[in-house]
């Protein structure tokens, strides 16, 4: 078997009274594409966060070729504690980046007051390459721009692209970074048909320069045809894993979706899970 | 930055790109406008150096001052303009600063360079002792810690007994404006210079992701903290050095006039009028509030301080993003005339 790269082990993350993730685990090998589903509100988008920092896991560990990103440093420990620790491993989360793991966000967060190109540069000058001069990071962003199919807006202001464009402009960034691995949030949600086709296309082509991705999508057309395996999650913990038709055949995983009345009489009836489960939620923010 | 020049290219992919022709016009004019103002800053710069020969004592003392609010205007720029952090306890390391030379001038006897250098950069540390803390904040709340700091730093000041508690302090007498207006010019020289390499290095592309969506610049890989703390730390050096000069050149001190609180919403007043994030925005902003000032108190001596309020609100109705900003659109003329209906002025 290939190796893991990423693997989240028992994770847990609490907001207030909120438990968004529950013992939730799973794991990414090295070159592979994973499709994560799940209703809204699963927990997928705080999955990523606990991955990349922005909300350090409550309890449970992330492992990056083997190692807790974490340290350990989130357990046990309790009450203001907690509250020391959590901040200091998020002032650490940079650290993340810089290791080669690498993110897009559901809604898209462009550095507005900046041009497309220097958007990219960002991610040239910073993540795994950290290079030191910006003419050498600028090439490197428009060597990217260009695979993504953005060079013809290079240097148009970030805040007026096409949605299409939003969510290139969030997969260069994040590849600008030279990343090890990917993590997509929804980066097809919103698109058209013919730019679903293209933006399928691109993640496919991440994939053979050697990036090991972990894709959400509600489009199920979409991650059907891009996953080698899928996940799935509801209400923060992972119900089931296969490849993408078994996944979708699961009894579980139609029910998380419809709820257990209706599950049953989708499958009584034999019609064909994909629509369901591949009808399209509102975006919600 | 680092413009590869594809012309047409770039004309023919202009048509079908989606955000349109005037994105792409709008930073052509800005690159335009910027270098205009650069040109203009540089052939001000000899005419600068030559007016000690010909100015009067009335435009010495006003360009010296001039000199050193655009200095603190500049200095904020860094901490407020390019990492979006509103700093509002600038004359914290101002006062400080002013302190520190007056100190080693006078227990220690030291000479007034080295003593103001001194004194930047023990602004520069304390920037970034205070800074760690006071950077994990945001917004408002940022804003309000950084005046806890100006009032904090003022008070010890009254009550420390080695800072002469609260008694004000008198520095060596020097008659010699043209040395002050020279150390002034010298130190704007070097503020602008520096924010301009700031802008076009990493540090600057790291700031400016800071201030455009510091959650996207942590994952991004960039030490936000250290980065904040940097610019941070920058900004109390050049406000400490300002403080120095400031020190010398009015040969007593006290902590009313040097941690006077006013001194941080003028300064930013000027930042903001004449345009944050960009390198030479806060001078030209200092500049057209100095002149309104003036004016105002020639001409209307009772009522200056009334219009002058009345003259700022104007202002930042209709210039909110200020003048280097609106002159960088290519119908700037439209926006304020926007603004002008927007607010029925
Ligand atoms: N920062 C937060 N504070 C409080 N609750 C949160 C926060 N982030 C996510 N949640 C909650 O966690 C749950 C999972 O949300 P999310 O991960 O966005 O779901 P998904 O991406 O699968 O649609 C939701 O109930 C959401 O309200
Ligand atoms: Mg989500």
């Amino acid at each position: 078997m290939t190796e893991v790269v990423l693997a989240a082990e028992h994770v847990s993350k609490v907001f207030g009274g909120v438990t968004a993730l529950r013992d939730a685990s799973f794991e990414l090998r090295r070159g592979e594409i994973l499709g994560l589903i799940g209703p809204n509100g699963a927990g997928k988008t705080t999955l990523i966060n606990t991955i990349t920092g922005v909300d350090p896991p409550t309890t449970g560990r992330i492992l990056f070729h083997g190692k807790d990103l974490y340290g350990g440093g989130s357990g046990e420990s309790r009450g203001l504690m907690r509250g020391v620790s959590s901040v200091l491993t998020k002032t650490r989360a940079y650290r993340i980046g810089q290791m080669g793991i690498a993110r897009t966000w559901q809604v898209v967060k462009p550095f507005q007051n900046m041009s497309v190109r220097e958007n990219v540069t960002v991610g040239a000058l910073f993540g795994t390459g950290n290079r030191g001069s910006v003419s050498a990071a600028a090439a490197k962003a428009d060597e990217v721009l260009e695979f993504v199919g953005l060079s013809r807006v290079g240097d148009h202001a970030a805040d007026a692209l096409t949605i299409a464009d939003r969510k290139r402009l969030e997969l260069a960034k994040a590849l600008a970074m030279e990343p090890e691995v990917l993590l997509l949030d929804e980066v097809m949600a919103g698109l058209n048909l013919v730019e679903i086709e293209g933006a399928m296309d691109l993640v496919r082509r991440v994939r053979e320069s050697g990036v090991s991705v972990m894709i959400i999508e509600h489009v199920m057309k979409a991650i059907m045809g891009v996953s080698d395996r899928v996940f799935v999650m509801d209400a923060g913990a992972n119900i089931a894993e296969g490849k993408p038709a078994e996944v979708i055949n699961n009894p579980l995983v139609i029910e998380a979706y419809l709820g257990k009345r209706y599950a049953q009489k989708v499958l009584d009836e034999g019609i064909d899970p994909a629509a369901i489960v591949g009808i399209e939620p509102e975006i919600h923010a | 930055m680092a413009d590869t020049a594809e012309p047409l290219v770039r004309r023919s992919s202009e048509q079908e790109s989606p955000a349109g022709p005037g994105a792409k016009k709008r930073r052509t004019t800005a690159t335009i406008v910027d270098r205009v103002l650069l040109i203009c800053a540089l052939v001000s710069l000899p005419i600068m150096v030559l007016v000690p020969l010909h100015a009067t004592g009335y435009w010495m003392n006003l360009l010296t001052e001039l000199f050193i609010l655009s200095i603190l205007a500049t200095a904020w720029n860094i901490i407020g303009g390019y990492t979006g952090y509103a700093a509002f306890g600038n004359v914290a390391f101002f006062g400080g600063g002013a302190y520190v030379t007056a100190e080693l001038m006078t227990r220690g006897a030291w000479s007034f360079i080295p003593a103001m250098l001194a004194g930047g950069l023990a602004m520069l540390l304390y920037g970034a002792i205070v800074g760690l803390p006071v950077l994990r904040l945001r917004g408002h709340y940022f804003a309000i810690a950084t005046l806890g700091v100006a009032i904090m730093t003022r008070e010890l000041t009254n009550n420390l007994a080695i800072f002469g508690a609260s008694q004000p302090i008198n520095l060596p007498l020097k008659n010699d404006p043209n040395l002050f207006y020279y150390v002034a010019l010298g130190l704007l020289v070097v503020s602008i210079i520096v924010t301009y390499l700031i802008a076009r290095s990493k540090l600057g592309f790291g700031l400016v992701a800071i201030r455009e969506n510091e959650d996207a610049a942590l994952v991004m890989g960039i030490n936000t903290t250290m980065y904040k703390v940097v610019a941070f730390a920058l900004n109390a050096l050049l406000c400490g050095l300002a403080g120095g000069l400031y020190a010398y050149w009015h040969s007593t001190i006290d902590p009313p006039t040097v941690f006077d609180l006013t001194t941080n919403v003028r300064l930013i007043i000027m930042a903001v009028l004449g345009g944050i994030g960009t390198p030479l925005g806060p001078v030209i902003g200092a500049a057209l509030l100095t002149f309104i000032q003036e004016t105002l108190w020639k001409n209307f001596t009772n009522l200056h301080a009334v219009l002058f309020g009345a003259a700022i609100v104007v202002v930042v109705l209709l210039m909110p993003r200020g003048i280097v900003y609106l002159v960088r659109q290519k119908f700037a003329w439209r926006i304020f005339v926007r603004n002008l209906r927007q607010y029925r002025v």
